[in-house]
């Protein structure tokens, strides 16, 4: 299961949810792995005026 | 400026030992980005990662559990082509710090095997060594039931003292001529066929010689039978 939250903060910021939940690779048939994979960002851009 | 909290919590299942791991990463980063032109620019990233890990078999003894920290800064150029940009070097100014650190129960940093571990296994592969036991047994049944053919003589020698003279000699030639009895020709034909004919003719002639005793021609071999026999 994933989800992805954006929120746009103003003209150049924003601010993102990432969350993944399941199973994913493991190394050996034996094994079982189960993953929860969860993240916080916030981007900010900003230009230099050279006028 | 871009920043970033991320968490992973991993847990992974052994079932062949029914051990369970868990690693927990907890990353926090924060890069500054300047575009000098259009295709290049100045990066510089500071990432803080924590791994948390715990191993064991958490049902009857706790967990063994570790973590370690590490710092990384980068700073360096980097060029565009296309979408994704391409470092121009890996890491200008690199710098990492990594403070590893156990902590685990009785201070040590091996997880050690108890006795309850075998014993988890063994319940784990009761079937296979349930199924190696019914074979052997099996095997060892069948080899009992029908063994290879084996067979068993047995003889009984009396010897009784020769009367008729009076020397030890005569003794011993009775007991000669009693094991010229089980050794001759048919005996050993039945008994075995490895003995050499020279044996059976020093035998043949140590029975002539017995039975000829006080003759002045020695007796001949089929009479020497005929008096074995009785």
């Amino acid at each position: 299961m994933e989800t992805v939250l954006v929120y746009r903060l103003g003209r150049a910021s924003v601010l993102s949810w990432n969350t993944r939940f399941g199973f994913e690779e493991s190394a050996s048939p034996t094994q079982e792995r189960q993953v929860l994979r969860t993240g916080v960002n916030f981007s900010q851009a900003s230009a230099l005026d050279l006028t | 400026v871009n920043a970033g909290l991320n968490y992973l919590h991993d847990t992974t299942t052994e079932e062949s030992v029914g051990a369970e791991f868990t690693q927990d990463t907890f990353d926090a980063s924060l890069s500054a980005r300047y575009l000098v032109t259009r295709r290049f620019s100045l990066n510089a990233t500071y990432n803080f990662t924590t791994v948390a890990t715990s191993a064991g078999f958490s049902d009857y003894y706790g967990t063994a559990s570790s973590w370690e920290q590490s710092t990384r800064f980068e700073l360096g150029p980097r060029i565009f082509f296309g979408i994704r940009p391409l470092r121009l070097a890996d890491s200008v100014y690199y710098y990492q710090l990594r403070s590893p650190y156990q902590l685990l129960m009785n201070d040590t940093s091996e997880v050690k095997l108890h006795f309850l571990d075998y014993w988890r296994v063994i319940k784990l592969r009761v079937g296979l060594i349930a199924l190696a036991f019914l074979l052997i047994m099996i095997t060892a049944g069948c080899d009992d039931l029908f063994p290879p053919a084996q067979y068993l003589s047995k003889v009984t020698m009396e010897v009784k003292p020769d009367n008729s003279g009076t020397h030890q000699r005569h003794l011993s030639g009775a007991a000669v001529v009693v094991v010229s009895i089980l050794s001759c020709p048919d005996a050993v034909s039945r008994s075995s066929r490895k003995t050499k004919s020279s044996t059976q003719s020093s035998r043949n002639s140590k029975l002539q010689e017995v039975w000829s005793k006080g003759r002045t021609t020695p007796l001949p071999l089929q009479n020497v039978y005929r008096s074995c026999w009785g």
